[in-house]
């Protein structure tokens, strides 16, 4: 007979999983552990098991070797609908983060090719969650290569999701511009960086951060699209206040946990709208009679590409 | 017979997953999207007919109106196909047009267009008539066009949108027919 006696029990971050091991901050060090059998019995799914980000409680065993008992409660979770399942028909979740302050969503202003549908998903994520936007528009120094009907829709765009709320910078990792000002809004939080495969996420990472050298690679000329680099989680810290996790390209993002319910108070424009249609909060603003949030996008004060977002959106849980 | 694990698996995830929606689930809400629409096919807003909207029938590539009673729907907003406009109420045939062509030396008269005025918030567009479009429902607009009011025939007038008249009739039955001495 065996028997298990716990020493002692500390907090720990998790900062990095495999299958069975989980990289834990404690107190400075990085430690594996692995799960305890009481809280493994308990998992049944992802979502169950923990993620970059969590606080975990350890327990010491007789070998020194930590072992995850609990897992604290989330303050945020980051999460998608897994590419894997979609052939078989069953979905299932990816957890990406926990405890997230901010989602940094990185977009190319040009190559690959801007997506504001995408940005439209990070965005939804993000107030799903509760938690702030940053959008950081890398490869300004391409912006001068654009044409001028380009640079117009572009300028338009830009001043609507500020309009919205959301923190908008440029930068270049090239002419170092807007470098700066990257760095301060990433001060004392924990930031989430999303984007597709060759957007600059890594590249602005190795500006940022005082040890450079993680691998980068420019975008295939031939395709115009990344070529996933960067393959797992990243826990980066910049001080003893913030970090960056640095993530793979992601190709696409189905939304996990937002409902069609819940969908339109994901949208910060449409909050104020919502109730005063005629169905008041059962109207799914698609083409229902009476529907305020459609008048808004006739009349203009909602701009119809983000209520074509909201329609994509709405498609894909109907 | 279905198990009762297969209906609580269908009432789970019928709402959430497209592969299923588009196998087994809700088909109606299917029918509804966009996608469908687009691809595949729509109901007629007037006349509850049953449309296909592939190119391969109509030789256009994106339908909007009904072949039938030539109604359409409010659904582009700056240019054919985007489908921006919120609006979405269905748009009347009002008559038809010639296109101008941007040639130089083109003729004058162009493409056959269908004029369509949204019947919720006026917006006036025209559209190209498609392969199958009814050709005596067609003649019966150009008719109809004759006796437009006197306010609409103006705003459409300063839109630099002419409505084709009576004596162009020959010209409809060239676009239509190929010739201009069809029974029609």
């Amino acid at each position: 007979m065996t028997m298990n006696t716990h020493t002692s029990t500390c907090q720990g971050t998790v900062i990095g999983k495999s299958k069975a091991l989980f990289a834990v901050m404690v107190a400075g060090q990085i430690s594996h552990s692995q799960l305890a059998p009481t809280l493994a019995r308990l998992i049944k799914n992802e979502l169950d098991l923990p993620a970059i980000g969590d606080q975990v409680l350890l327990s010491t065993q007789s070998d020194g070797q930590y072992r995850i008992e609990n897992i604290l409660a989330r303050r945020s979770l980051i999460c998608r609908r897994a590419v894997t399942g979609k052939d078989t028909g069953q979905p299932s979740v990816q957890v990406i983060a926990a405890n997230i302050d901010q989602l940094v969503a990185v977009m190319a202003t040009s190559q690959p090719e801007l997506k504001w549908a995408m940005l439209d998903r990070y965005t939804v994520m993000a107030e799903a969650q509760q938690i702030d936007v940053l959008i950081c528009l890398t490869k300004s120094d391409l912006f001068e290569q654009l044409s001028c009907h380009e640079q117009a829709a572009f300028q338009h765009r830009c001043h609507l999701y500020r309009q919205l709320g959301y923190r908008l910078l440029f930068c270049s990792v090239q002419t170092l511009a807007g470098i700066a000002e990257v760095q301060h809004q990433l001060q004392g939080r924990t930031s989430l960086l999303l984007g597709k495969s060759g957007v600059g996420k890594t590249s602005l990472l190795n500006v940022l951060l005082p040890h450079p050298g993680r691998k980068v690679a420019a975008v295939n000329q031939v395709t115009g699209k990344g070529r996933h680099t960067t393959t797992a989680l990243q826990w980066l810290t910049i001080d003893e206040n913030s970090v960056v996790i640095d993530t793979p390209g992601t190709r696409e993002l189905g939304l996990w946990e937002v409902t069609t319910d819940e969908l339109d108070v994901c949208f910060p424009e449409m909050r104020p709208l919502l109730g005063q249609c005629k169905f008041r909060l059962g109207c799914h603003h698609i083409e229902e009679p009476g529907c305020a949030i459609r008048k808004a996008v006739v009349t203009g004060s909602i701009d119809p590409y983000r209520y074509q977002s909201y329609l994509k959106l709405m498609e894909e849980w109907r | 017979m279905k198990q009762n694990v297969d209906l609580a698996f269908e009432k789970k995830y019928k709402c959430s997953n497209r592969h299923y929606l588009q196998t087994q689930g809700n088909l109606r809400a299917y029918q509804k999207s966009e996608t469908y629409q687009r691809q595949v096919g729509f109901e007629c807003l007037h006349c509850k007919q049953n449309v296909a909207s592939q190119a391969l029938y109509s030789g256009v590539n994106n339908r909007n109106h009904c072949p039938y009673c030539l109604f359409s729907r409010h659904v582009d907003l700056f240019k054919a196909g985007d489908r921006l406009c919120a609006c979405r109420e269905s748009m009347q045939p009002l008559g038809l047009t010639f296109k101008k062509e941007r040639k130089k030396y083109g003729s004058p008269l162009g493409e056959l267009m269908l004029i369509h005025q949204c019947t919720a918030c006026k917006t006036i567009s025209i559209n190209r008539v498609a392969a199958d479009d009814s050709n005596e429902r067609l003649l019966g607009v150009l008719m109809a066009g004759q006796d437009l009011p006197e306010l609409i025939r103006r705003h459409l007038t300063e839109s630099g949108i002419l409505v084709a008249g009576i004596d162009q009739l020959d010209l409809v039955k060239m676009r239509l027919f190929g010739t201009a001495d069809s029974l029609c």
